[in-house]
């Protein structure tokens, strides 16, 4: 009785992980893809220094961040995955919101900016539990130099 | 320069599959071959004790028996009487290599247990409940086909398998771990009920032999159905013990052959 108590619980949990996961997931790259489009006239470029005919007005540290969770599903199949090798697709699409998450994020902090130089995306696992190769969340940084010219 | 704007629709560093079908492949997959192998672990160790040689199997249970907690027997005023059954039927059965011992303490379930070092114990409640010295038989009969089949070290063979594929698992998630032991567990008590209905067929036999007839072995567990039709059939499948319902069935079975 127990067990079928436990196995209850767990498929649940895998049932409202999947359902609260893509409905989050399918919301957040709508309205990713409507802002980035928003703010594609922004150009975000990995140059160290600025172009040689650009004369710069101003400039100032742009950053931007954000911090995203995996759900109960996607972690159960990050298992699976683990064991028999291969892309690690769950967790393939959480990095993805995340980084671009976090460069929208940076550009939504200074939106009159015309350029954004050396921009560098950062990756940091942000686990709560002890429990070793658990990785729950994460936070993704993106900074530049956000620049107006003359 | 100019800077030119990109389409965006590509969403190249996503992989498009869906989820939920490497979910099911997976979770199938994965249950048959862990079916698969768990059969075939524990039908090797069912062979090996089954040709185990006298002295590895009394070395075998020498290490099962350490197992045994001290059990201090409680006076009941049948001890003698189910004494003097049980010394006659000692006379009737060929198991080899074990002293017996025979045990009553006082407690409110009806039931009955074999343990490795020889010593069976009976529950003051199944004494009580036993009218007749063929229901008596019938009950340590069953007992003794625990030691007939070797069933303790068949259950110490289950138990290695369960432990070695719970150590094997335990490098993946802990989820994962408790989910893939408790279906093994589910497993292990499947293989349990069906010792326990080998044990009843035993007994039969053993009552066959002694008396020329089964009523005994009936009667007893009809009594004891009658206790327990309140009680849910999905617990008893989750149970140790098999539903007294399908112990009866499959003696009548046993007794129309």
């Amino acid at each position: 009785m127990e067990e079928l108590i436990q196995l209850g619980f767990f498929a649940g949990l895998l049932m409202l992980g999947y359902f609260w996961g893509s409905v989050n997931e399918r919301r957040h790259y709508h309205s990713i893809r409507r802002r980035e489009k928003k703010y594609q006239s922004v150009p975000a470029v990995s140059f160290k220094s600025v172009p040689a005919n650009i004369e710069v007005k101003t400039s100032k540290l742009v950053i931007g961040s954000t911090v995203i969770s995996i759900d109960y599903f996607k972690r159960f199949m990050a298992v699976l995955y683990n064991l028999v090798g291969g892309r690690l697709k769950p967790y393939e699409s959480l990095l993805d919101r995340a980084r671009r998450e976090a460069i929208l994020r940076m550009k939504q902090s200074s939106p009159k900016a015309q350029l954004i130089i050396n921009v560098r995306v950062e990756t940091a696992s942000i686990s709560k539990s002890s429990r070793k190769g658990t990785v729950g969340s994460i936070e993704v940084l993106a900074y530049g130099t956000a620049i107006n010219y003359k | 320069m100019k800077y030119q704007e990109r389409k965006l629709e590509h969403e190249l560093n996503v992989s498009s599959s869906n989820l939920l079908h490497d979910f099911m492949l997976y979770m199938v997959g994965g249950i048959a071959v862990l079916a698969i192998v768990f059969y075939l672990a524990t039908s090797s160790v069912n062979f090996v004790i089954d040709h185990l040689s006298p002295e590895l199997e009394s070395k075998l249970y020498g290490i099962v028996a350490s197992t045994t907690p001290t059990i201090k027997a409680d006076p009941h005023p049948r001890q003698k009487e189910i004494e003097d059954i049980f010394r006659q039927l000692l006379e009737q059965v060929d198991i080899r290599g074990q002293q017996f011992k025979l045990k009553i303490i006082d407690a409110s379930e009806e039931n009955a247990f074999a343990f490795p070092d020889g010593t069976i114990l009976l529950h003051s409640a199944i004494v009580d409940a036993m009218e007749s010295e063929q229901e008596i038989t019938m009950i340590l009969a069953h007992e003794l086909g625990h030691y007939y089949h070797k069933d303790h070290l068949r259950g110490m063979g289950a138990g290695l398998t369960l432990l070695a594929f719970s150590a094997a698992i335990g490098v993946g998630d802990s989820s994962l771990k408790s989910i893939v032991t408790s279906i093994l567990q589910q497993i292990k008590k499947k293989f349990g009920r069906e010792q326990e209905l080998a044990a009843d067929l035993y007994a039969l036999r053993i009552l066959k032999k002694k008396y020329g007839s089964t009523q005994g072995a009936l009667s007893l567990f009809k009594r004891l159905n009658s206790n327990t039709t309140g009680m849910a059939r999905a617990t008893f499948y989750l149970s140790t013990h098999p539903h007294p319902n399908d112990r009866i069935k499959a003696l009548i079975q046993r007794i129309e052959q």
